[in-house]
């Protein structure tokens, strides 16, 4: 049974980890993308 | 920064093929923990503990390779000068350094399990703790160098010279006493686990290569804003 708790962590962790780094890297590249449509929208009011 | 020809370029949406990538990933990746999962009988020695093989060992061979292209794309840097390259070395150093990371904790669960210790000083172990510290320090790097054309000189220098750990990595179980196994691999693991671990492992490259895409596409993006914003504040106007 205890072989099965260090099985569970592990997977578990993979899980975390990975859909953690992957939920950030989605969150970074919407606030890019944003940030740099707000900007160009700028420049054409600008222009 | 050249937005022509650009093969990630940075725009409102994510590229379509990201979406299409992203679902193939996860349908991959439960598809092979699943079956690791779920086929794999227990190792004679290890019991169930083996199926922490699955998850293990693919983190560390795409850290490994995510390495090996921060090696790559940094020397192609150096010899064109060109920024997309250098984006492209750190995001991948990036998605090397979280399964790096990964890879150690796994095993930390996997030492404690088997050998009744969650760390050991081993060759194996401290080479691969000193190879994350390596590339942590490549980001540290990164986040302190402001001007972007030395700091992609000093990442690539970095993300060289960094690479050379990853063949004593590699070895370390062959060249130094060690309690550690050798090299997992289709070649040295029963026959009756090889359909796992490759599974896993293309789904782990699948998983690479998609954040290696959203993280890239990320960093193109704010550096053209970054370029925007110079370009905005040399006109003499624009307030953000």
């Amino acid at each position: 049974m205890s072989e099965w708790k260090f099985v569970g962590a592990a997977y578990a962790l993979t899980w975390v980890v990975l859909a953690g780094y992957t939920i950030f890297v989605h969150a970074r590249a919407r606030r890019a993308r944003a940030r740099l449509e707000h900007l160009t929208a700028t420049r054409e009011v600008v222009r | 920064m050249n937005d022509r020809h650009d093969i990630l370029p940075a725009g409102r949406h994510a590229p379509r093929w990201h979406t299409i990538l992203g679902w193939i990933t996860l349908l991959a990746f439960v598809g092979a923990q699943a079956t690791g999962f779920a086929i794999s009988a227990p190792d004679r020695d290890m019991g169930h503990l083996q199926k922490i093989m699955y998850v293990h060992v693919p983190a560390a061979w795409m850290a490994m390779i995510a390495f090996f292209v921060v090696f790559i794309v940094s020397l192609i840097y150096l010899w064109r000068r060109d920024e997309r390259y250098d984006l492209l070395a750190a995001a991948a150093a990036e998605v090397g350094v979280v399964l790096t990371a990964l890879t150690l904790a796994l095993g930390s669960i996997w030492g404690r399990a088997t050998w009744g210790i969650w760390w050991t000083w081993d060759p194996r172990l401290t080479t691969t703790a000193i190879l994350l510290v390596i590339y942590a320090g490549y980001l540290a790097l990164r986040a302190f160098a402001e001007e972007p054309e030395r700091r992609a000189r000093w990442s690539a220098a970095v993300g060289i010279l960094g690479f050379l750990n990853v063949p004593i990595v590699y070895m370390s179980v062959r060249w130094w006493r060690t309690i550690h196994q050798v090299q997992s691999s289709p070649s040295t693991v029963d026959s009756a686990y090889v359909l796992g671990l490759r599974l896993n492992a293309i789904a782990f490259l699948l998983l690479f290569l998609y954040l290696l895409a959203i993280r890239y596409h990320a960093s193109r993006a704010e550096r053209v804003a970054e370029a925007r914003l110079e370009e905005a504040a040399l006109m003499g106007g624009i307030h953000v």
